[in-house]
């Protein structure tokens, strides 16, 4: 049998639905429930809030096909974060290449979080910007572990990645935001 | 910061980082995704539907042209000739329809797809080969059943071979069909037919049908026909006129040189030995038989096409205008459909032999039997010596 990179074997998750004793959740019932969810987290790794409409629209697009895969809402909220980090990746690989040709500008783009304090939304700021800098499998595993407050097993789920080499891109990700932090 | 103090403090600021949807904006996503899914399902149909369909016509299409090329009329004229050329042999298989040439290139009077009487095969490998002539379209039935239309609007004479046996129709719609012991079944529909074979003649009215010798003993009955089309005759019976018919004229031609005197000395046969000479490319030796008919059959009907195909070869493949003159000046007797090309090409052929005078006269017989004539404008230039 095939096995995830976190080390749980892959199986296929409709022989598992039933034993779960979980029902399938309906799409609307997914939306209400996870919209939000997937829009803030979709914001947190982006760090901006111009593609969060349209990146929660395409993870939900996905969802709407593979509706009948998802499991339990469990299943399904974990799923979402998965989809959502793999969208935002594009996103930002597309967004670097950009800005590596010049044809956008990199300093324009900044949270516009209506909460924060003017010193928050500085660090922020500053957060964001080193982000930018590193590499981009580091920086979503930081996020999603620092940001979004995610285990580690989950953060190695969302990303494809072992337990091991999650670990070492969230490890690779703090020490460079340390050492800006001495700085 | 320590690590703890610095995620605590990340984590705590993130939190301040969230979004929400109203109802009305949760609705609206909820519908965009929906309409993108049937948008996206739509264009993967039709894209599949347009990848079957390219898929089907790259199957379709090799089958279609290997079935065209076994079953369709497929004329295969000389390459060495126009395949308007008076005479020219083309070589029918199992088809729907026979197509006139056009002829406009050669100089021969308009001859229109919808001039030509219309011939369909009943029985698979029915195969026949049909001869577009000035006036005339003549079929020669090697083997199989054939269905012949004349429609009110064929201006062209319609004459059928099987074997030694000649089909004449008058206006018709008739079916021919091959049968064991060389016999042949004619069937009248429409109109009448007369027939000939060389000891008699008859003539078939409206509803009527006879069967008649074919006057060759290895035509192939319809019966010899298998499942599959091909046909059932055995090689040592192939002589030299069926491979002709079928349109292996280059075995018909070894066969000839192997025994000559299997060509015999009746019209039908002077006259395929005569076409396989020509489409083996030894015009020269289609002369003798042209010469044969033209000099030993004077009250045949096929007498002045054999003198006009003979003033063709003489005139544009030997070189011999005069002679050809005088082929042309035997074509163009007045009975015959070929009388108008023929005097046309008369004086062509005797202005390039230097014979101007003959050349004028005519060109003026031309002018007064036909002053509207396909030919009219060349011919007046030929009387004025300016061509």
């Amino acid at each position: 049998m095939k096995r995830h990179p976190t080390g749980q074997p892959r199986v296929h998750l409709r022989a598992v639905s039933s034993d779960s004793g979980d029902s399938c959740p309906d799409f609307d019932t997914l939306f209400e429930r996870f919209s939000p969810y997937v829009a803030s987290v979709a914001l947190r790794l982006m760090g901006e809030d111009e593609s969060v409409d349209d990146l929660v629209q395409d993870v939900f697009l996905d969802c709407y096909r593979q509706i009948n895969c998802l499991r339990n809402l469990e299943h399904a909220r974990r799923w979402l974060v998965k989809v959502t980090v793999r969208k935002a990746s594009k996103r930002l690989r597309r967004r670097k290449l950009v800005q590596f040709l010049h044809l956008s500008d990199a300093g324009s783009r900044e949270p516009s979080v209506p909460l924060v304090t003017a010193d928050e939304r500085a660090q922020l700021v500053m957060l964001y910007g080193l982000l930018e800098r590193m590499p981009l499998k580091d920086r979503l595993a930081w996020s999603l572990r620092y940001l979004e407050g995610a285990e580690i097993s989950e953060v190695a789920y969302a990303c494809n990645c072992s337990l091991a080499t999650a670990k070492r891109r969230i490890h690779a990700a703090q020490k460079m935001i340390k050492g800006e932090d001495h700085d | 910061m320590t690590d703890s103090n610095s995620s605590q403090q990340w984590q705590r600021l993130a939190q301040k980082m969230v979004w929400s949807y109203s109802g009305d904006e949760s609705e609206e996503m909820k519908n965009q995704i929906i309409a993108r899914y049937r948008a996206g399902v739509r264009r993967r149909n039709a894209s599949l539907a347009a990848g079957v369909v390219i898929l089907c016509s790259a199957l379709i299409w090799p089958l279609s042209t290997y079935l065209k090329h076994d079953e369709a009329v497929s004329v295969k004229a000389d390459s060495s000739h126009n395949a308007s050329d008076a005479g020219a042999v083309a070589d029918a298989r199992f088809g729907t329809q026979t197509k006139a040439p056009d002829a406009h290139g050669d100089g021969v009077s308009g001859l229109a797809s919808d001039t030509s009487p219309r011939a369909t095969p009943l029985t698979p490998g029915t195969r026949f080969s049909v001869e577009e002539e000035t006036g005339v379209s003549t079929y020669r039935i090697a083997v199989g059943s054939v269905r012949f239309e004349k429609g009110p609007s064929v201006t062209r004479r319609l004459v059928v071979h099987v074997g030694a046996l000649t089909i004449e129709d008058i206006g018709t719609v008739f079916t021919v069909e091959t049968l064991l012991d060389a016999q042949v079944h004619i069937a009248v529909a429409e109109g009448r037919v007369r027939v000939t074979w060389p000891t008699g003649d008859a003539e078939l009215t409206e509803g009527t049908d006879g069967t008649f010798p074919s006057g060759y003993e290895n035509i192939a009955p319809v019966s010899a026909l298998h499942r599959d089309g091909s046909v059932k005759i055995v090689p040592d019976a192939m002589d030299w006129r069926t491979l002709a018919r079928n349109g292996q004229n280059r075995q018909a031609l070894r066969s000839i040189d192997s025994d000559p005197s299997r060509v015999r000395n009746q019209v039908a046969d002077l006259l395929l030995a005569a076409d396989v000479m020509r489409l083996t490319g030894n015009p020269q030796r289609a002369v003798p038989y042209l010469n044969r008919v033209v000099r030993e059959f004077p009250g045949d009907t096929r007498r002045p096409a054999a003198a006009f195909t003979l003033g063709k070869v003489l005139l544009n493949e030997l070189g011999r205008p005069a002679a050809a003159a005088s082929m042309f000046a035997i074509a163009a007797q007045k009975s015959s459909p070929l009388a108008e090309e023929a005097i046309a090409r008369e004086a062509e052929a005797w202005y390039r032999a230097g014979n101007f005078t003959k050349s004028r006269m005519a060109a003026r017989k031309y002018l007064e039997y036909y002053p509207n004539g396909a030919r009219a404008e060349s011919v007046r230039a030929l009387n004025n010596g300016t061509p």
